[in-house]
């Protein structure tokens, strides 16, 4: 029986960025192709001059290093790649000014899913059989919005990179860190399963209306970051 | 239906902000625990009406005088009911930098989300017990090393080379209060500074409000 995989997702402006007058510093992508399926999440950090413009460039990174990728090489190649684009994408600009965080999930043809990220943000898989796997939580020792991003000082070993074998039923989700600071760690499985049952089965325009409204009404107070989620469902 | 609000926390991000307050008995002479009393409750009112910010400041004060403790758990500075600190016995600047070190190593008490904690010393005298290993032990930690830093030395007995070495910052400044007026200032920068960062996009980073003396400060 062949799989179906769905992408969607959805980003908004956060309060403080309304309040300022700026532009939306939080960035996704969904695409597919001979490369398989993508899904990516990108968050300018918030004091950086060009922090949209970096969170727009990795996205298109990823899009094109997908473009280029060959299935079933090292996943840190992927990443290596994606750094070059991004230094490509911000043309002449200063990097430190695009700094940004970077996650993205691919599915190959084949099944295998390549997860990985720099800096703030949440990649959490439902899988049927493992049940919940989140990647990318903070360090032992920092605080919120205390990341590692593009743009920044940094080793390509600073990016958390997983390979999952092929699977009958999956959901991926990735979230800015204006989203995976508030979400209840012991809600996050729930919350992918609202993700990837509730939210999925609505009609795409809708879906993206519903999540753009979820996102808006961010039941947290005092909250002030943009937000964004990606999602991707492989289902038979 | 489910909603957003089902999976998210309901508490806003905090940032901490921790005084450790000398309340040895020497501070019961020339009014200083009055004082000191009166400009961290004047400090924790302001916290509490702080409503324009991208956190929420939570307080907690740890005492030494006597012995060590935890006068004030960290709390929402809204919910805060002031006790007035007593001075009494010596000095025990050491066991008070151990219950601010577990304090800020403490996931629970000072989560992951949370942002960066403000850590404000004010002294009138010398450390009396075993103080230069626990003070490593705070510059060791990862999370307490990353603390922001205040000092104030309250007359003309506060060691300023402790002092200096807490902040362990060679642009970091030592503050000295001689009397109640300078005290209340020195509260009154602390607390511009840390609104400040609560309501800056980068509550992480050091918002610049120092003013190059407590007397530039003017009156409040």
């Amino acid at each position: 029986m062949s799989q179906t995989v769905q992408t969607y997702g959805a980003s908004v402006r956060g309060p403080r960025n309304q309040r300022e007058g700026q532009a939306n510093q939080d960035a996704w992508l969904r695409a597919f192709g001979a490369f398989g399926h993508l899904i990516g999440v990108c968050d300018g950090v918030g004091s950086r001059h060009h922090a949209d413009v970096g969170a727009q460039a990795a996205c298109r990174a990823l899009r094109q290093a997908a473009g280029q990728w060959r299935g079933g090489t090292a996943p840190r190649h992927f990443v290596r790649l994606v750094e070059t684009l991004w230094r490509i994408g911000i043309e002449q600009r200063d990097p430190s000014d695009c700094a940004c965080t970077c996650m993205f999930a691919l599915r190959e043809p084949s099944g295998r899913l390549l997860v990985a990220g720099l800096g703030d943000g949440l990649a959490m898989i439902r899988n049927g059989t493992t049940g919940l796997m989140v990647f990318g939580e903070r360090g032992a020792d920092a605080f919120g919005n205390d990341t590692l991003a593009l743009g920044t000082p940094h080793r390509v070993e600073d990016w958390w990179v997983a390979s999952e074998p092929p699977c009958v039923s999956r959901a991926v989700a990735l979230v800015t860190d204006g989203v995976a600071d508030d979400v209840d760690p012991a809600r996050r499985g729930a919350f992918v399963d609202w993700l990837s049952g509730e939210i999925r089965r609505l009609p795409a325009a809708a879906r993206w209306r519903r999540l753009c409204r979820e996102l808006r009404q961010w039941p947290v107070p005092h909250h002030v970051d943009d937000k964004t989620i990606a999602v991707m469902v492989e289902n038979e | 239906m489910a909603t957003l609000k089902e999976f998210t926390v309901t508490a806003a991000r905090p940032l901490p902000v921790i005084l450790m307050a000398d309340v040895s008995g020497s501070m019961a002479a020339d009014g200083k625990i009055a004082a000191l009393n009166s400009a961290v409750g004047e400090m924790q009112a302001a916290f509490g009406e702080e409503d324009d910010a991208s956190a929420e400041i939570h307080m907690a004060v740890v005492t030494f005088g006597g012995s060590a403790s935890l006068h004030l758990p960290l709390t929402p500075a809204s919910e805060v009911r002031w006790t007035p600190m007593q001075a009494n016995g010596m000095t025990p600047m050491g066991a008070a930098l151990d219950i601010v070190t577990d304090l800020i190593e403490d996931r629970e008490r000072v989560p992951s989300r949370a942002y960066r904690p403000t850590v404000v010393l004010v002294s009138d005298g010398l450390p009396n017990d075993e103080w230069r290993g626990p003070l490593d032990r705070f510059h060791q930690s990862e999370r307490a090393a990353k603390a922001q830093r205040f000092a104030l030395g309250i007359g003309a007995d506060a060691d300023h080379d402790v002092l200096r070495t807490f902040l362990r910052d060679p642009e970091g400044r030592v503050f000295e209060a001689h009397e109640a007026r300078e005290v209340r200032k020195f509260f009154r920068w602390v607390t511009m500074s840390v609104t400040a960062r609560s309501r800056s996009g980068q509550p992480n980073s050091a918002v610049d409000v120092e003013p190059p003396d407590l007397d530039d400060l003017g009156e409040f």
